[in-house]
């Protein structure tokens, strides 16, 4: 499997829908009552984890058509082997039919819309989570952590509709 | 109590350094579920589910449960095996044993397992992680559907369901075909819902309220009902006398709650067989108020369950008369009041019970009456026999119940002895019966610290009371006086119309026995017509002579059958009823006894049970 597959897996299955997501699952039942905690202060969403993962995801994105694209294959064992001239032409003519082939830049833009829809989400919820603990008003933090919850899973999906290997053009 | 779910995975049933396993913590609070693992991380748990829909055991299904950084992680197959088996088997009676605890109600089961060896930077991502191997992550190499596999193959009954944070696509067809129920994603925002509406539908789950037991026989009929409760239709409940229809009925009531109903809606329960044909419209449509006459107002059965339920009970009982007003009020869901030309709109769902086989009822059911009874379906409620585990719980609950109404007596334990006295009884008259015998146990002797097995007073002449009412009750139904009567034809016409559909294993199951000892009588009879019919008739012996050979070459209609081969088959056919035989048949008995002393000789009850 290449590397930006395993990559991908790590953030999408552990940490975004293993934990993230599962996460603010637990957090909002705590909101809507269904759950007693001890400390309230441990079970409330961390912003910096999600800023971090955010950011990471948009990395990878944007590194999908260097690492998954078949003009990638020139750099490696046998096709770096080809002659300097064919080098020159032949992987951004392969790679352009990739991307149309596959719509790759569609899917590119999609993504970034849920990223950018995630973030705007993001920022929504903590900043109604940002007031002192002891003036959290519950029903007014639900709205924009459903919101963000629902945010991030449109995300979660759009990366997973990305291959995870190779495909020729 | 709450029903127990197995969880297998290689995340959230792992132990952690410190025991607090937050991945965990946070699972259960998605999908409401109580952690009953019951090690370091389960204890060290800080939060509290108010409305836990399920209790959860975690199972790490690899070696080590407890991996630090330089462990190797494997799966473990053989491990995952035995703890589904000691939630089976242990449980519930699967293994024949006394009940302690429901068995699992359903396994969730995860499809990707990483293994390898746990490195600093697979531990930090989360702790006792190994890096994984190529493979672990792909489709083709999910130990969860190898997993899948094993349990599917060992245990069928159990509900599998996936639980995964993979895609359902690329699995989808493989966990169908290996006997997954569904997939559940485990990022999924209405998790919770989800879980608790795959548990309702498959889910085996006892009634806490009513119906007492964890055999499997009784979960599988509650799941029966739980479905049959999606839809508000009209249900019928089958069972043996004693079985606990009504109980069952008060469960389907209770599950088939609408949803946010807020009030308890009506549940109203009747006898057909109490349904006169001159009064029975008054009982169920009510009366009209007249003030000329002075008559008063009487709210009809249906009104009284408007919104809720109407349960009749022997509904095999109900006159014909009454059979059919019942048909119009289940087609246009109106009634009538008796002295009124008004119909009232009533929204009742009507659960009718019997033991009666409804469909080849001699003295006729209304077939058009049966379809509208179960457009629901039919739940079969099975007989004590079928779950005999449960009668150390059954027989818990009765000695309590009756030392409560005795006041004054003490309070026993059960000897192991007095219940391998009650398992050892096939109950013909099921839970009723075993109710009976245990309240006049505690009765008899209520100063004792223990009942025992000589307190018990079960099975006395109950076997013959049973067979004579059975007969009786055929006789006034007019079964066997027609057969009598009318002969062959009617025989055969009630032959064709026994149906020995899936419905009836059940009941069958335990009665193997009787079935086949009524099976030889009529061949005994069959080949006694034989016998008359080949009897070789002299001037001097007009009543004729028994000839074994031809009458058992007819009979089978084997001609090439020797003389001797037929006295063996006479011999072993007789042989199981011979402290019965009279006439003909006692003399062909006794004459192929005569001329094959030397073959074996077979005991009434070993044919009746095996050769025939």
């Amino acid at each position: 499997m290449r590397a930006w597959a395993v990559w991908r897996g790590r953030l999408n299955h552990d940490r975004l829908r293993n934990g993230l997501l599962i996460r603010l699952a637990g957090f909002r039942k705590v909101l809507e009552g269904q759950i007693e905690v001890q400390d309230l202060d441990e079970v409330l969403p961390s912003q910096d984890e999600s800023t971090v993962l955010l950011t990471e995801i948009a990395y990878l994105v944007q590194k999908f058509p260097d690492e998954m694209s078949p003009r990638a294959l020139f750099e490696e064992a046998p096709l770096c082997h080809c002659d300097d001239l064919v080098r020159v032409w032949l992987p951004q003519a392969i790679h352009s039919v990739w991307m149309e082939k596959f719509q790759i830049a569609k899917l590119l833009s999609d993504t970034e819309i849920a990223i950018r829809d995630t973030r705007q989400a993001h920022e929504d919820f903590f900043d109604e989570l940002g007031v002192p603990p002891g003036q959290l008003r519950f029903p007014a933090v639900l709205r924009p952590l459903v919101t963000f919850q629902q945010q991030f899973s449109i995300l979660s999906a759009a990366i997973s509709r990305f291959p995870d290997r190779i495909l020729p053009p | 109590m709450l029903a127990r779910i197995l969880l297998l995975d290689d995340l959230f049933g792992r132990n952690v350094p410190g025991g607090r396993n937050a991945d965990r913590e946070n699972l259960c609070a998605h999908f409401l579920l109580k952690d009953a693992t019951g090690d370091a991380a389960a204890k060290a748990s800080r939060q509290r589910i108010l409305k836990p829909i399920a209790e959860v055991v975690f199972y790490r299904a690899q070696t080590p449960t407890s991996a630090e950084i330089g462990s190797t992680v494997e799966n473990d197959l053989q491990g995952v095996l035995e703890v589904v088996r000691r939630g089976w088997y242990k449980a519930a009676g699967n293994s024949g044993q006394a009940v302690v605890w429901p068995p699992w109600a359903m396994v969730l089961l995860d499809l990707c397992f990483y293994t390898g060896r746990v490195t600093e930077e697979s531990h930090r991502r989360a702790p006792g992680m190994p890096e994984g191997r190529p493979g672990d992550d792909q489709p083709g190499g999910y130990f969860g559907l190898m997993l899948l596999d094993a349990i599917h193959r060992e245990i069928p009954e159990l509900p599998i369901f996936i639980l995964s944070s993979k895609s359902r696509e690329e699995v989808s067809l493989e966990f169908s075909r290996r006997g997954a129920l569904g997939f559940i994603a485990r990022d999924d925002l209405r998790g919770s819902e989800i879980l608790e509406e795959a548990l309702g539908q498959h889910g085996l789950l006892p009634d806490y309220e009513g119906l007492i037991g964890n055999s499997l026989p009784l979960l599988i009929g509650l799941r029966e009902a739980r479905r049959a409760t999606r839809h508000r239709e009209n249900l019928l409940i089958r069972g043996e006398r004693g079985t606990g229809k009504e109980l069952l009925a008060r469960y389907v009531h209770r599950m088939g709650r609408r949803v946010g109903e807020t009030e308890e809606s009506p549940f109203v329960t009747v006898n057909s067989a109490v349904f006169s044909p001159t009064l029975f419209a008054s009982e169920l449509f009510g009366i009209e108020p007249r003030t000329a006459t002075g008559v008063d107002a009487k709210v009809g059965l249906f009104e009284m369950a408007h919104r809720g339920d109407l349960f009749l009970d022997e509904i095999a009982d109900m006159p014909l008369e009454v059979q059919a007003s019942l048909l119009r009020v289940l087609q246009e869901r109106q009634i009538t009041r008796v002295g009124s030309r008004d119909p009232r709109n009533v929204d009742v769902r009507v659960l009718s019970a019997t033991n009666a086989d409804l469909e080849n009822q001699v003295r006729g059911f209304r077939s058009d009456l049966l379809d509208r009874l179960r457009p629901g379906g039919t739940v079969w409620l099975p007989p004590l026999r079928e779950r005999q585990s449960d009668i150390p719980l059954l027989v818990e609950r009765f000695v309590r119940e009756a030392e409560t109404q005795r006041k004054g007596s003490l309070r026993r334990d059960i000897t192991p002895e007095a219940f391998e006295t009650l398992c050892g009884y096939d109950w013909p008259g099921n839970i009723r019966e075993l109710r009976g015998a245990v309240f006049d146990a505690v009765n008899r002797f209520p100063d004792v610290e223990y009942l025992v097995a000589e307190h018990l007073r079960i099975g006395e002449g109950k076997r013959d009371v049973v067979v004579a009412e059975s007969r009786e009750a055929k006789i006034a139904a007019g079964q066997l006086a027609k057969i009598e009567e009318t002969g062959l034809g009617a025989l055969l016409s009630q032959l064709a119309g026994t149906s020995f559909d899936a419905h009836h294993v059940g009941e069958w199951a335990g009665r193997l026995a009787e079935l086949q000892y009524e099976h030889l009588r009529l061949v005994a009879r069959m080949l006694q017509a034989a016998l008359e019919a080949t009897k070789r008739r002299t001037p001097e012996k007009p009543e004729g002579i028994i000839q074994i050979h031809p009458a058992v070459k007819l009979l089978t209609g084997d001609s090439a059958l020797s003389a001797s081969q037929a006295a063996d088959l006479l011999k072993r056919l007789l042989g199981a009823l011979e402290d019965e035989l009279e006439g003909d048949l006692r003399a062909a008995y006794e004459t192929a006894v005569r001329l094959r002393p030397k073959s074996a000789s077979i005991s009434a009850r070993k044919a009746a049970t095996t050769e025939v």
